[in-house]
């Protein structure tokens, strides 16, 4: 069959590739280089398949790779057919390479697909070469004497429109960005875009010198533009942080020298440095590998603590966001707050005016039936506003919003002495009696006077309600927690009834929320519980404590309250 | 990740198969039909 081919005057290639004629340069130039290649692109689509910039640079470095392949058989190969082939076929796969590195920086630097109509711009520029390629209008002849193909219009010119179009168009894009582009990114563009073009540069170098001069042999010396298009695609990349690149860059470049160096006993020049370039390929081989290892454990590092970094950005997001709504939840609160107390107090407020009006006479004598109706009604009155008031004041403390405003040197006798004669005319009337127990000497604490005072006129209230006989006796106690240091001193109020008493069990706990009071309890007094807990949060914001004892129901209670004294 | 739409990846599947259509053509008219002239152009001497 081989017998009608026309063969150059040379041996033919074995392996489609190697052919002992063909200068080592050639080699050099081509094999590291594919296989560099070869290993990028499926490595590249191997970690991510289904991303769009690894898809276009597996298929830009594919055709590229396919590209030194056939001009790889277009060198050693002494047939003519085998050579027509590979050069039509390198016609087709060159513009690829080209197109590919405008959709690759294209899709990096906008971080979106290309436009349909961009992409059947470059199709319909494209179609000519698809077309004329397989005719005469690629390669018209073959030159036996020097085994080259006489190349036609769309190899000489068409090929090289493309490329120079492409390049341009590549060149324009990517100025633009970089004048659109803010400070940051500029460099992340200007590399990926001397990346590109010194690949291109360098594969139309061997091209165009190569048709126009016939010398191909200077065109191998393009080729060596790709390790420098593939360091600064990596670098670029690993700034945009597309790939996981740099442990791909520490490998792509391991595997390079590997093949590179080995690839030096191939020239035939060089016997007396062989034994150099073995030692230096294992050499090569053995750091080659610690690389790749330290590089692999410096990415998972630096991965973990950008996830960690991602992860401490959301949950401040989180935070953040819940603030806002907090604020905007506290407003909504307060002016509920301050819409309620108006609303309860403004009418609470006239029923104690008009009562006290018809109390005074104001609308005229009232009957004696009339005037008990409105005592009822102003005592009824009078407790619904302390009831909103405890209410109020207790929803403030739980928001938080109402502050305790302390002086210091208040007198504990004097509030007492005061809240007993409040409370003196209601034990009279109970017919119990009130006993404020003086210490010695007066004691002094830090306190919101106005607070504390209702805070302990609550309980003691509280006894004196829930007592129907015997009495209340308030006594108060100061000691030195540690008589070293005047700072740890506590002063102790008793409030010590002989009422209902308490179930033990309850006594413990009734202080820590809003009180159920028995069914005794209910039967001797009427009360929502409120005012205890309320009494709670303010000696609580005192930094002081409170808590019951009781015997047992019907046994009396003693309600301790203990405040620190500075 | 970037999404590619539909017509695109219809335009992809006609470019490749105009591409293989365009590689078979030339190895046919290449290789089987040897469709070339075989010329052997004299050096050029200086």
């Amino acid at each position: 069959m081989h017998m009608n081919i026309p063969l150059c005057d040379f041996e033919g290639a074995q392996w489609l590739i190697f052919n002992p004629n063909v200068a080592p340069l050639v080699y050099y130039s081509h094999l590291p280089i594919l296989v560099v290649s070869v290993v990028l692109a499926f490595f590249i689509l191997f970690k991510g398949a289904k991303k769009l910039p690894n898809q276009i640079l597996f298929f830009t470095l594919f055709s590229f790779a396919t590209w030194v392949l056939l001009d790889s058989i277009f060198w050693a190969s002494n047939r003519s057919d085998v050579i027509m082939l590979a050069w039509s076929l390198i016609l087709l796969f060159e513009p690829l390479v080209y197109i590919g590195c405008f959709y690759l920086l294209y899709v990096l630097t906008a971080n979106r697909d290309l436009s349909f109509w961009v992409k059947c711009f470059f199709f319909v520029l494209f179609i000519p070469l698809i077309v004329f390629v397989p005719t005469k209008y690629g390669l018209s002849d073959f030159d036996l004497a020097s085994c080259l193909a006489i190349e036609g219009p769309i190899a000489l010119y068409y090929t090289y429109f493309v490329e120079i179009l492409t390049t341009l168009i590549i060149a324009t894009y990517a100025f633009y960005k970089m004048i659109k582009a803010p400070r940051g990114s500029k460099r992340e563009i200007f590399f990926l875009l001397t990346g590109i073009l010194l690949l291109l540069g360098a594969f139309a170098w061997g091209n165009i010198t190569g048709s126009f001069t016939e010398n191909w042999q200077l065109g191998q010396f393009g080729l060596f533009g790709m390790p420098l298009f593939a360091g600064f695609l990596v670098y670029s990349i690993v700034r945009f942080k597309t790939f996981n690149i740099k442990l791909i860059a520490a490998q792509a470049l391991v595997v390079f020298l590997w093949v590179l160096i080995p690839s030096l006993l191939l020239v035939q020049d060089l016997n007396n440095i062989r034994i150099i370039v073995v030692i230096t390929s294992v050499l090569i081989f053995v750091l080659g590998i610690y690389l790749i290892r330290s590089v692999k454990r410096e990415v998972e590092q630096r991965e973990k603590i950008e996830k960690l970094e991602k992860e401490v950005e959301r949950s401040l997001e989180i935070e953040k966001k819940a603030n806002e709504e907090l604020e905007k939840l506290d407003k909504v609160k307060n002016q509920f707050l301050a819409q309620t107390q108006h609303d309860l107090r403004t009418p609470l407020t006239s029923i104690m005016g008009y009562t006290d009006l018809m109390l005074a006479g104001t609308f005229g004598k009232q009957t004696k039936k009339t005037t008990d109706v409105v005592q009822k009604l102003k005592g009824l009155a009078d407790g619904m506003i302390k009831k909103a008031n405890n209410f109020l004041d207790l929803a403030q403390f739980q928001l938080g919003k109402s502050q305790l405003k302390l002086e210091p040197g208040v007198s504990m006798v004097t509030m007492l002495e005061e809240i007993k004669s409040e409370l003196d005319f209601k034990a009279d009337t109970k017919h119990i009696s009130l006993t404020l127990e003086k210490p010695e000497h007066d004691v002094l604490v830090s306190a919101d006077r106005e607070k504390l005072k209702a805070a302990l006129f609550n309980i003691v209230d509280n006894s004196v309600k829930y007592t129907q006989q015997g009495g209340v006796t308030i006594s108060v106690k100061s000691e030195a927690r540690n008589p070293k240091s005047e700072t740890n001193l506590k002063l102790e109020i008793l409030v010590v009834d002989t009422g209902i008493g308490l179930d033990p069990q309850k006594a413990k706990t009734m202080f820590d929320e809003m009180f159920e009071r028995s069914e005794q309890a209910k039967k001797v007094a009427t009360g929502a519980g409120i005012g205890l807990y309320l009494s709670t949060q303010i000696i609580k914001a005192h930094k002081g404590k409170v808590w019951a004892e009781s015997e047992g129901e019907g046994k009396g209670s003693i309600f301790h309250i203990e405040l620190p004294m500075n | 990740m970037i999404a590619v739409d539909k017509k695109s990846k219809i335009l992809l599947a006609v470019f490749l198969l105009l591409l293989l259509g365009s590689v078979l053509f030339t190895y046919y008219r290449t290789m089987i039909l040897l469709d070339y002239e075989i010329i052997i152009e004299e050096p050029v001497l200086e």
